[in-house]
């Protein structure tokens, strides 16, 4: 996990300004929350109740209240102290200070019931609403002070809030820019065989979606391990400043909040990967119904299927009671109730101490203010039950997103070198996927600058994995054995895409990239014209194909919705693979469904474009390599049959026992 | 449920008012051991009390509305069967899986919310009101609660206005995605013709649109939010200084001026979904037209009360057969004629989009022709059950459809109270008995999703034992043999030709080897039909059939 927090960290770095300004601005909050409570417990104790604090009989010169020609002022004793006691929203006046305790009043004789049992008599009267505002009088100005230094506390606490969330809103935004920008740039130099180990889809949504990871786990971090921490800190200040006793009373509590939580999480997590397992299923199980719907339907096959999805649909329902469940009984309904017990503490402890202790005095701010305080010792516990249980998620994200930024690279370098003549030779080549299981075992082919050869074979003989070898799309590494050369040096002592400017491919299914069929024909040499673009694939017989689309050469096309059938892509390839014009061309023939019509204009593409270099065709129609210069039939990865058409058809053996089955029933 | 909704606010309610009266009780020094018990039990006594019931009433509406999921997955599961083709030529198979995962996710969600929203919000906001007007002061009250709806709802409105940029950033953020897919499944091609600088530039501007859109939607929702905290602060302000007026004034006690505050605080969570009800409200409605547009579509091939029941026939006469798919501007097939008699074997060929398919899949009933008309035994085909004319057919088609099930299932599909020997015989039949020794476990290996451990001829035998399992009236070869060597392919026809005597099959292929001992042979060209009669006619007839007939087999051998 650490290991994992250290990876993000490096995307943090670059940042430390605005994570400076992160922390700075939430220590800010901190602190200002700190303030609220004790600001709103001035106002009651000092001011409000303070009312009921003694009354000194004083001079006019010193005097802070005027009272039927009496003068009284609170700071120091300076004569005989009065009381003025507060009885609901009813005030009296009394000549004496007045005992603590439960307060009777009967006409004008207030009977006071210490929390002891003794009970004490004073003469009092009431005083009218001038009277009362005469004594608040002196308070008016510091309470006015004081709600409003409240008033701009909060909107600090606002403005505070609004700086961290920016700040980290921005370090987020960043970070993902950041992360994705390397991701792309490491899987441009991956080996190709991570290509073809996960489905496209996959690899895509590394890039997309698990930089998410990234974000949640900087903003545990964050929330966690900085704010919820000072929040925690801030509130026992202010505790231990009001109350140590119960202060420290509530780290009692911590040992059962952990193992509550270990419980929830545990349970929570088990809960979260079914509920998504289900929702997940739910789509695959649609995405499969809804493909095989025509067929579904006209063989009335249906019971089965809406059975099978029902029950489905109704695990999901019971997973995610059960999820509600986790969460009503210990998760937020819980913290919420404990939230609200927190007050019930708070007036026990102090009524308790009030009842018990003599004398203690307990006043309503710090009531208040403890209230407060603890609530927000809360808070964090909320806090802490969320931010876990999008933990483990969000590191698994966050590991499969390293996995691709800090991937296997391969050499990048990129030199001009002269065309290759276009001799090729595969000397004694053993290759395996997997150690101890040889794809490739022995071949030896030569192929001369300028020929065509047709490779032929069953699926899994070895046909593109020589190609693949070619391309430099796969090495040689530990147990292989032997050497390719182009024109003599082994293509292992170039740099892979210094190797590659002289080779080009048409593959299977081309990829058709956005942008216009010229762009995809001109693919990255810009010095071609759209003109020019155009020329070249109605050279080769894609006339058809541009008159068909509305705006011929210009037709958008895009990786998804393009309805250019297999060949018409191919044949898009064959104009982009003249443009480039490679020393080396490789073809993997179209395996899907193709018309005659279609198979002819291949052919054609195919005469054209084996000018001027060597030719490499994995064909699965023998139509297409018939006037090939050689053609390799291979089987299981061996080489079995090397010569022209006619040389083979002549050996009798294998080449020409492929072709008859091809031919046989055609012939009759 | 009312009830339960009007007892969660009260007790909700409660513990402030308590906090308020112990703070009262205790300042007054009128707190005995006996008022100290009864505050501390209530104040324990009513939260727990809330615990529950909130557990009780949560639980009862997710479980209402999970059940609802429930049932309006089943519905539009049933739906999607009752649909025909031109419903799925119109909704791609994403959309219509997201109407009932996404959209439907949004119809509970804003149902669940909106019961809690509009009734327990509203509800408690009135409750809270009424307490604090009637035990503490309407004046307080009047002063600052008024600022919150007003200036919420306010709030509510812009940002709604802004929202709208939301559009905006989904097609930037769709054209990133789409280059991140672009370059994974073009990669061979960049790297082939190195061009991965230059796709890299690509690719780290897409994420830079992308990126640079987000940053100010996030700008804009930082800076936007707090504005909602302000409105709460100058409430809670105006009730802590008019507060404070009020008591000094003789009004209210201090416990009161808590107990307001309290309140306060606890209107604001329900103030603001109140205010954003509307945002709620009108994305529910997007998801709910959208869930609902499925359900509410009328497939245009349906059965009527009078729709006649079928278990056999003697001719099928296709009169003037004009089709014309839904979304097209031009007809498939045009004014197509021809009959096919009980037992005869019907060949359909011609160039690739010619409508072959188009032609042979109007006996499946998965569209209404838009011309002329398909007779069996003299009644337009209409006039049967759908679900009785698919039970005629055996359909191989073009593309071969495997589900998540083991092979035997598969094949079963085609009829699943088939025997075992039944079972046994259409994959000897389908010539698929060859294949499953090669199989991990036989007829019982499961299938992948899409089927990817057996090759293309493997599953195109799977489908022939799947139709031939029904032994059906007619059996339809959609050009089904493509993908098998021509070996495997004589075996089927001749089996085809052995154990269907008397049954109708109709072959549509690209090989004229399959279709050349066919009663009947239909050239197919532009959707109309060029030539027609068997084999041997047909190769001393000019036109496409021997042109294309001498192309095969002469293709081979080339200049020879």
């Amino acid at each position: 996990m650490f290991k994992t927090i250290k990876k993000v960290w490096r995307y943090v770095i670059p940042y430390k300004g605005l994570l400076t300004l992160t922390i700075a601005a939430m220590f800010i909050v901190q602190l200002l929350g700190l303030a609220a409570p004790l600001l709103v417990k001035s106002i009651m104790d000092d001011y409000l109740i303070g009312i009921e604090r003694p009354w000194y009989e004083t001079t006019e010169v010193n005097r802070q209240v005027e009272y039927q020609g009496r003068y009284f002022q609170q700071d120091e004793p300076t004569g005989d102290p009065i009381s003025i006691v507060v009885i609901g929203t009813t005030y009296y006046f009394s000549e004496e200070v007045v005992a603590i305790g439960q307060k009777i009043i009967n006409g004008n004789t207030l009977s006071i019931v210490t929390p002891q049992g003794e009970t004490f008599d004073y003469d009092v009267s009431i005083m009218t609403r001038d009277e009362v505002f005469q004594f608040y009088q002196p308070s008016v100005e510091p309470l006015i002070w004081l709600v409003a230094l409240l008033f701009i506390r909060l909107l600090l606490q606002i403005f505070f809030t609004y700086i961290q969330r920016l700040s980290a809103s921005i370090i987020n935004v960043n970070m993902v820019r950041d992360a994705r920008k390397d991701a792309v740039r490491s899987l441009q130099r991956m080996p190709m065989s991570y290509f073809e180990s996960e489905p496209s889809g996959k690899i895509a949504n590394r890039v997309i979606s698990d930089v998410g990871g990234m974000m949640g786990l900087f903003s545990t971090i964050i929330n966690l391990l900085v704010n919820a921490s000072m929040a925690v800190i801030f509130a026992y200040v202010g505790m231990f400043y009001l109350n140590p006793t119960l202060a420290l009373m509530t780290f009692l509590v911590f040992p059962f909040v952990y193992v509550w939580l270990r419980f929830f999480v545990k349970r929570l997590n088990k809960l979260a990967v079914k509920v998504n397992e289900n929702s997940s299923m739910i789509t695959a199980q649609l995405n499969e119904i809804i493909n095989g719907i025509s067929i579904l339907q006209i063989f009335n096959f249906r019971k089965t299927i809406e059975d099978k999805f029902d029950r489905l649909s109704f695990d999901t329902q019971k997973e995610i009671l059960k999820e509600q469940h986790l969460h009503l009984g210990i998760g937020w309904n819980m913290i919420r109730l404990v939230g609200a017990l927190v007050t019930a503490l708070i007036v026990i402890f102090f009524g308790y101490g009030y009842l018990t202790i003599g004398g203690v005095v307990i006043t309503a701010g710090t009531i208040y203010a403890y209230n407060d305080y603890l609530s927000r010792l809360v808070e964090p516990v909320g806090t802490l039950f969320r931010e876990i249980g999008n933990l483990q998620h969000s590191l698994v994200k966050t590991e499969r997103i390293f996995r691709v930024i800090d991937g296997e690279q391969e050499d990048n370098q990129l030199t001009t070198i002269p065309r290759y003549k276009g001799n090729i030779l595969f000397d004694n080549v053993w290759f395996s996927y997997q150690k101890g299981h040889p794809i490739i075992k022995g071949i030896t082919i030569s192929m001369d600058a300028g020929q065509m050869v047709g490779l032929v074979g069953h699926t899994g003989s070895g046909k593109s994995t020589l190609t693949n070898l070619l391309l430099r799309f796969y090495d040689f590494k530990e147990g292989d054995i032997g050497k390719i050369f182009v024109d003599g040096v082994d293509i292992t002592t170039y740099p892979k895409r210094t190797f590659r400017s002289h080779i080009g491919i048409i593959i299977q299914d081309p990829v058709m990239f956005k942008g216009t069929i010229a762009d995809n024909i001109r693919f990255g040499i810009s010095s071609v014209s759209d003109a020019e673009a155009e020329a070249i694939l109605r050279d080769i017989g894609g006339g058809s194909l541009l008159n068909k689309l509305e705006k011929g050469i210009h037709q958008d096309v895009s990786r998804g919705g393009t309805n250019l059938s297999v060949g018409e892509k191919q044949l898009i390839s064959f104009a982009r693979a003249i443009v480039h014009d490679p020393a080396i061309l490789i073809m993997d023939e179209a395996t899907a469904n193709i018309d005659t019509e279609t198979e002819q204009l291949i052919q054609k593409a195919l005469e054209k474009a084996r000018k001027g270099r060597t030719l490499i065709v994995i064909a699965h129609r023998l139509s297409t390599i018939k006037n090939a210069d050689k053609i390799v039939v291979l089987e299981n990865g061996l080489k079995v049959e090397e010569g022209s058409h006619k040389q083979l058809i002549a050996n009798n053996a294998t080449y020409a026992n492929i072709y008859r089955s091809q031919i046989k029933t055609r012939v009759e | 449920m009312f009830t339960l909704l009007l007892s969660i606010a009260l007790f909700a309610l409660v513990p402030g008012w308590l906090l308020g009266l112990s703070i009262d009780t205790i300042i007054s020094g009128g707190l005995t051991s006996t008022s100290l018990l009864l505050l501390g039990s209530s104040l324990i006594a009513f939260p727990t009390v809330r615990y529950g019931l909130s557990y009780l009433y949560n639980y009862t509406t997710v479980k209402k509305s999970q059940q609802l999921a429930h049932a309006l997955r089943k519905n539009y599961l049933s739906h999607l069967f009752n649909m025909d083709s031109s419903f799925y030529e119109k909704y791609q198979k994403g959309d219509l899986i997201s109407r009932v995962t996404g959209d439907l996710d949004a119809i509970i969600q804003s149902a669940t919310n909106l019961l809690e929203g509009l009734v327990f919000n509203i509800g408690f906001i009135l409750i809270t009101l009424l307490l604090m007007t009637i035990t503490i002061s309407w004046q307080l009250t009047l002063i600052s609660v008024l600022i919150m709806p007003i200036g919420l709802t306010i709030l509510n409105i812009i940002r709604e206005g802004k929202r709208k940029y939301f559009k905006k950033h989904r097609d930037i953020y769709a054209a990133f995605t789409e280059k991140m897919l672009e370059s994974v499944e073009g990669q061979k091609a960049i790297r082939a013709y190195v061009q991965e600088d230059i796709d890299l530039k690509k690719q780290h501007q897409e994420i830079n649109n992308d990126i640079e859109s987000w940053r100010y939607i996030v700008k804009f929702e930082n800076w936007f939010n707090p504005l909602f905290e302000v409105i709460y602060g100058v409430a809670y302000a105006l009730a802590f200084s008019f507060g404070v007026y009020f008591i000094i004034q003789q009004m209210m006690t201090l416990g009161g001026l808590i107990t307001f505050v309290t309140y306060i605080g606890m209107l604001y969570g329900p103030f603001i979904s109140i205010s954003g009800i509307f945002a709620q409200l009108s994305q529910a409605t997007i998801a709910v037209d959208r869930f609902e547009e499925v359900l509410k579509h009328i497939p245009v091939v349906h059965d009527s009360p009078t729709s006649k029941a079928i278990l056999g026939f003697e001719n099928i006469h296709f009169k003037g057969v004009t089709f014309q798919y839904p979304f097209d501007k031009q007809p498939v097939i045009k004014n197509i004629s021809f009959s096919i008699q009980k037992g005869q074997t019907i060949g359909v060929v011609g160039p690739t989009g010619a409508g072959k398919s188009t032609l042979i899949r109007q006996l499946l009933r998965e569209f209404n022709v838009s011309n002329g008309s398909v007779l069996i035994d003299d009644t337009p085909i209409e006039r049967f059950k759908i679900e009785d004319i698919r039970q005629l057919v055996g359909y191989v088609p073009q593309s071969h459809i495997l589900f998540k099930l083991p092979v035997e299932e598969n094949i079963k599909i085609g009829n699943p109270n088939a025997s075992n020997d039944v079972v046994k015989s259409a994959v000897k039949m389908a010539d698929f008995e060859k294949d499953l020794p090669y199989l991990q476990s036989g007829l019982q290996t499961m299938m992948g999703e899409t089927g990817v451990n057996l090759s293309g001829g493997q599953k195109q035998r799977l489908s022939i034992a799947r139709a031939l399992i029904k032994d059906p009236q007619i059996l339809i070869l959609d050009d089904s043999l493509s993908a098998v060597d021509m070996k495997t392919e004589r075996t089927i026809i001749q089996h085809l030709k052995d154990l269907r005597k008397g049954k109708t099959n109709i072959i549509v292929t690209h090989r004229f080897s399959a279709i050349q001992e066919a009663d009947l042979i239909l050239v197919l060209e532009h959707g109309e039909i060029t030539q027609r009669g068997t084999h041997e006619a047909l190769i001393r007839e000019d036109g496409w059939y021997k042109r294309q007939y001498i192309t095969q087999l002469t293709g081979l051998e080339g200049q020879d």
